[in-house]
Parts: structure tokens; C-alpha cells; sequence
């Protein structure tokens, strides 16, 4: 039985997911994503000029950002990508429950995502307070001296402070779409779903560069 | 056939389970590469490792090869700009040798 039919028989009417202009779901839905990869593209493209910026820099300093890196925490870093990459399973699964009209799995799987999203920023918060009581931000009391370690420094915190400012507004929304599914007023046909599942999944690829940048490669 | 008769549809759950396995084991090799590796090897390692990871997500997590043509013209422009990131850390490679 379908979603709809199943609503209908226990009363519930959930809100039309379709907006103006569009004549039918399923062109609505395309259009919404295509909309979000173009958004994704921007984001993209404002990624890869910071990590393009770090490579240029680095190549230019290259003993100073070994230095500099070593002192970057892995074991706050690797468990992190493992939340993470989890949370992006747990997503993916949420939209493939929506499409078989399982709201239940579907309101559970997205919970889990916010909630490993959460936890990645505990973790995160954790590691900048350790990084803070190291005195590893570029100011005068800087911990390595050198200037150049301060610029790997000045990197890390632009990167992964980004990275977290993307990471908090996608927990926002998965939490938002949890509660709307959670309570019956979102349709699971509804574009959101998969709108946000590419932004999630987004977030999840720029730390996957992310963590072997900083953590790993300026080790060698 | 009706509704009443029409088995429920199932979840596939089994291909984001493997694509998330693949990742899981690349990120053991970069861990490794952190502690243990040296030089090129932890460089060129964690690059290749980070770019198997990427492209399982894109095609095991986010579905690309699903998608439309359209769609699918737009994520290969967006993800060539990290190829193109990666290429340009390998120019940063490149350029360390000839310092040295």
C-alpha cells in the first residue's frame, strides 16, 4: 500500500510537497537537485581554491608545514572521518526508506545522521580545545615560532572552521527533517530528502580531503 | 495486482553497507600511511587512498551513475575540480623534488 494510501485510511493529510511552477512531482524533484549540484559546484570551487592556496603555500614551505603538522592530533582526526562516513551511510539508507515509503526507518536514520553530525562536532570541539591550551593558533604567543608554521596553522583552523560552519547548518537541517518526518508533516516524496542527502554527502567529501591534508600528508 | 496483494518493497541497504566498507578499509590504509609511512610513499599513499574514498562516495553513497544525464554532466564538472585539486598537489610534489 502506498504512503498516500496509508495516510488516507488513518486520517492523516500530510502537506503537497508540490510547488509552483512545476506540473509534477517528479520534474520538481529534478529540477530541486539540479539546482543543489549547481550549489554544490560553488562550493566546490570554493573549497578547491583553499586547499589550491594551502598546496601553493606548502610547496614554499615544505619543512616548516611538516613541523607544523605534526602537531596536528590524528587520533581526534580518524574518528572523525569514521562518524562521519557513517553518518553518510546512515543518510543514504533514510532517502532509500523514504522511497519505499517507510517513514518509520526513514525518521529513525535521519536521527542517527544529526546525531553523528553532533557527535563529529563534539569531537572537533574537544580537538580545538586541546590545539587552544597548545597555544597552536597564529597570534604572538604562537607554540612553534616559526612564521611559516603559523600559516599551516592559520589553514588549519580556516579549513576546518569552514568545514564545521557547513557540518552545523546540515545537522540543522537533518534535524529538521527528522522532527518533520518524525511527526507525519512531510510527505516522503518531498525533494527535500534527497536535496539534502547531496548536501550532507558534500560536507562528508570535503573532510574526506580534508583529514589526509592535514593530518596525514604534511607528516612525510 | 492491488495493493492488498503487491509484496512490500524492499529496502537495498547491501550497496551503501559496501561502499561504506571500502571507505572504512581506505581509511585504516591512511591512518596507517599517518603512523607508519614515509616521505612519498605516505604522500602519493594518502592522495591515492583519498581520491578511492572520494570516488566510492560519489558512486556507492550519493548515487552518482543513478542520476540523470544532466545530472550527471554536472557532478563530472564538479568533481573534476578535484581532480584538478588533486593535480595541482601533485604539481606541489612535483616542484618539492626539484627543490631538493
Amino acid at each position: 500500500m502506498s504512503e498516500s494510501a496509508i495516510n488516507a485510511s488513518a486520517g492523516i493529510a500530510l502537506p503537497d510537497p508540490l510547488r509552483e511552477p512545476w506540473s509534477d512531482i517528479a520534474r520538481q524533484r529534478e529540477a530541486a537537485t539540479f539546482g543543489m549540484w549547481l550549489f554544490l559546484m560553488s562550493e566546490m570551487l570554493f573549497f578547491g581554491a583553499v586547499f589550491m592556496a594551502f598546496s601553493f603555500t606548502r610547496a614554499l614551505n615544505v619543512a616548516e608545514f611538516q613541523h607544523a603538522a605534526r602537531h596536528t592530533e590524528i587520533v581526534y582526526g580518524a574518528p572523525n572521518t569514521f562518524v562521519l562516513v557513517t553518518s553518510s551511510l546512515a543518510m543514504t539508507i533514510a532517502v532509500r526508506a523514504a522511497n519505499i515509503a517507510n517513514r518509520r526507518l526513514c525518521a529513525r536514520l535521519l536521527g542517527a545522521t544529526a546525531i553523528l553530525g553532533f557527535v563529529f562536532l563534539v569531537i572537533k570541539g574537544l580537538e580545538y580545545k586541546d590545539d587552544l591550551e597548545h597555544h597552536l593558533y597564529p597570534t604572538l604567543h604562537f607554540a612553534l615560532g616559526h612564521n611559516a608554521t603559523q600559516i599551516f596553522w592559520a589553514f588549519y583552523w580556516i579549513m576546518t572552521g569552514i568545514h564545521a560552519f557547513h557540518l552545523t547548518v546540515g545537522v540543522g537541517l537533518v534535524s529538521r527533517l527528522t522532527w518533520l518526518v518524525h511527526r507525519n508533516q512531510l510527505s516522503l516524496r518531498s525533494p527535500q530528502l534527497e536535496v539534502t542527502s547531496l548536501y550532507w554527502h558534500l560536507v562528508d567529501a570535503f573532510w574526506i580531503v580534508l583529514f589526509p591534508v592535514l593530518y596525514v600528508m604534511g607528516r612525510g | 495486482m492491488s495493493d492488498a496483494n503487491r509484496p512490500p518493497p524492499t529496502l537495498h541497504w547491501v550497496g551503501p553497507v559496501i561502499a561504506w566498507a571500502i571507505i572504512m578499509c581506505a581509511l585504516v590504509g591512511v591512518v596507517l600511511l599517518g603512523v607508519y609511512g614515509s616521505g612519498d610513499l605516505r604522500f602519493g599513499g594518502a592522495l591515492g587512498l583519498a581520491a578511492v574514498m572520494l570516488l566510492t562516495l560519489a558512486f556507492g553513497l550519493v548515487g552518482v551513475a543513478d542520476e540523470p544525464p544532466l545530472m550527471r554532466l554536472v557532478a563530472g564538472a564538479a568533481f573534476m575540480f578535484l581532480a584538478l585539486m588533486f593535480f595541482l598537489s601533485f604539481v606541489d610534489l612535483v616542484t618539492r623534488i626539484r627543490y631538493h
